[in-house]
């Protein structure tokens, strides 16, 4: 048995572990044993079915997404650096949520189209900032990093404001709070929800897998790319569609979850090297691992209250995105 | 600075001390909706020229100046208040750093425990301050009649006051705050009496901590959709108030002040909490 399958081996274990621990522990004391063969109380059924088990998917969902949507866009853009938080699409998708809950009843929208309003409203939002990042990178002919990170930082800061004024203008109850907007909150979950995440994170992967090659391709430029037979532009258009519409649907339900799309493909590489058909699946593993732990801690650290899951990927993704600029520099001088 | 803090320290004490204060018409900014309610009880309504964003009793005061919400004040705001001469404040509510600057107006922070004791300790030190004490004494008798009123309510029923602005942020009141205060006068037991004061609530805590009623604010219980939003927060229908729908609404004001209407406030939860256990 090769190394990297002994890895993959124990890397499924782990995410396993995870996900029944997710199920176990919160602040409800729960015995699986007691759920399935004994006697339950109302409250512990309520608790397993209504609130952990939807929660861990929706974990395992999320984590899925964020995690292969950022390889993906880490492969358009060519540039390691790339993270859908850093560049604006997040917080894209959040002030559109945000609109659109504020206004969506005044223009009947919800009426129309019920439980899907906000994920597609998010998407466009997504969508609107991926369109404009990717169109800012292309003009300058290769990708620049410094351009990129500086149209996020610009991107960020509008939408940010553009959520925050709705939000201290609107007394509607469905906005919850802008912590949630910024740092994401999985306690929610309910079943609609985790039957529209995990669908399409496995929708997204599976398309991204199968067309891992063409993403390979594209990492020698969109020259190379086109001559080794890639449809450049069909390819990227795919991407950028699939990806808004991932971190979309992430950040309506879950708010705006950080650095899990940055910090999960970059561990992948260094492990299993470049080729996407690995980094791809593997990070969505790896991506719902991240994801479940980082929510247990979220949910355990200040019992009976919660943290942001958000503040826990940003205290782990924080430090990790410094050390990987400190190399790039390294790498530079 | 440190003589500034020590004069208006010593200002304060004076102030809670001594009963004269009034040489002229105190023209009165008043801060925290106790302190307001508390000194319209003691028919200083003409007095008080401006009041904080909790002040929302009696509902004239809507017409008294606005000075927003007490952590966001600011010292010009209050210097600008045309011949103003004193701030009455509930202790702990104003930061020491804007009351070491308020030259020449005179600051009465009066503290309130929150026991029916501790109401009328208020309720005697704001009396004695602007010389109402015989009207004082009245309210603090009718709060004591009030309270001699009080139908027993048994220990298991579980209250949960849970206040906020939407789905995603839900927190409910622990030890230390007015709604738990009043969860202990009406002999019922605070769901959440793990923590102080106000926390949010996760779906499973809110689930576990099992409420037979549940207490909100009216403005809490619109903002949330009615009967219909609040079953639909997570862990809500896991509880024995979610299934009953056993909610209390009462006006934030009566809810969420510790003054004069103390013995109404309880006698209007212990009322429903009855009513509700008859209804079943």
């Amino acid at each position: 048995m090769t190394a990297s399958k002994k890895t993959t081996i124990s890397l499924f274990l782990l995410v396993l572990v995870l996900f029944i621990s997710s199920l176990k522990y919160g602040a409800v004391k729960l015995s699986l044993s007691t759920l399935f063969v004994g006697e339950a109380s109302a409250l512990q059924e309520y608790v397993f079915w209504q609130l952990r088990l939807p929660r861990s998917l929706a974990g395992i969902g999320v984590g899925c997404l964020l995690a292969v949507c950022g390889a993906a866009l880490q492969g358009l853009f060519r540039n390691p650096l790339v993270e859908p938080g850093l560049i604006g699409v997040t917080t894209g998708a959040s002030a559109a949520a945000v609109l659109v809950i504020s206004f969506g009843s005044w223009l009947s929208l919800s009426a129309i189209l019920g439980g899907l309003l906000l994920p597609l409203a998010a998407f466009m939002g997504a969508l609107l900032v991926s369109f404009f990042i990717y169109k800012l990178s292309q003009s300058a002919g290769k990708s620049q990093i410094a351009l990129l990170i500086l149209a996020g930082v610009a991107v960020n800061a509008i939408f940010g404001a553009l959520t925050g004024f709705v939000l201290n203008y609107s007394s509607d109850a469905a906005l919850r709070s802008f912590t949630f907007w910024a740092m994401g909150d999985l306690s929610g979950a309910n079943w609609l929800q985790v039957a529209i995440i995990l669908p399409l994170a496995i929708a997204i992967l599976t398309y991204l897998s199968r067309n891992a090659a063409d993403l390979d391709a594209l990492s020698l430029g969109e020259q190379a790319a086109f001559h080794l037979g890639v449809d450049v532009q069909r390819i990227s258009i795919h991407i950028i569609l699939l990806t808004a519409l991932g971190i979309g649907a992430a950040v309506a339900f879950f708010g705006a979850i950080g650095f899990v799309g940055l910090v999960v493909p970059h561990m992948v590489r260094k492990i299993y090297g470049a080729r996407n058909a690995v980094i791809i699946p593997i990070s969505a593993l790896l991506g719902a691992g991240l994801l479940m732990a980082a929510d247990l801690v979220a949910r355990l650290i200040i019992l009976p209250a919660e943290l942001p899951i958000g503040i826990v990927t940003s205290l782990i993704g924080g430090p990790f995105f410094l050390w990987l600029l400190i190399q790039n520099k390294k790498k530079l001088a | 600075m440190k003589i500034h803090n020590l004069l208006s320290a010593l200002l304060v004490l004076t102030a809670c001390s001594n009963n004269v204060i009034q040489e002229e018409t105190p023209k009165i900014l008043s801060i925290g909706g106790t302190t307001t309610e508390t000194l319209a009880a003691l028919g200083l309504m003409d007095q008080i020229v401006a009041v904080d964003i909790t002040s929302t009793y009696p509902e004239s005061i809507a017409e008294k100046q606005n000075v927003g919400h007490v952590s966001q004040i600011k010292v010009e705001t209050i210097l600008a208040i045309p011949g103003l001469t004193h701030v009455v404040v509930q202790e702990g509510l104003l930061p020491e750093a804007i009351k070491s600057k308020l030259d020449g107006i005179e600051i009465l922070s009066v503290p309130l425990e929150f026991t029916t004791q501790g109401a009328k300790h208020f309720i005697s030190q704001l009396g004695k301050a602007f010389e109402k004490t015989a009207t004082a004494d009245e309210i603090n008798q009718k709060i004591s009649s009030d309270l001699a009123l009080l139908p027993k309510v048994t220990a298991d029923c579980n209250l949960l006051f849970l206040y906020g602005r939407g789905a995603g942020a839900i927190s409910a009141a622990g030890k230390q705050t007015i709604q738990n205060a009043y969860i202990e006068i009406i002999g019922a037991t605070n769901a959440c009496a793990a923590f102080d004061g106000f926390k949010l609530l996760s779906p499973e805590v809110l689930a576990a901590s099992s409420p037979s009623h549940i207490l909100l604010f009216d403005h809490t219980y619109e903002l949330l959709g009615g009967a219909e939003g609040i079953a639909a927060i997570p862990g809500i229908r896991a509880t024995a108030a979610g299934i009953n729908t056993n909610y209390i609404v009462l006006e934030s004001s009566l809810l969420g002040n510790f003054g004069p209407r103390l013995g109404e406030a309880a006698l209007a939860i212990s009322q429903s909490v009855q009513e509700s256990t008859l209804k079943l």
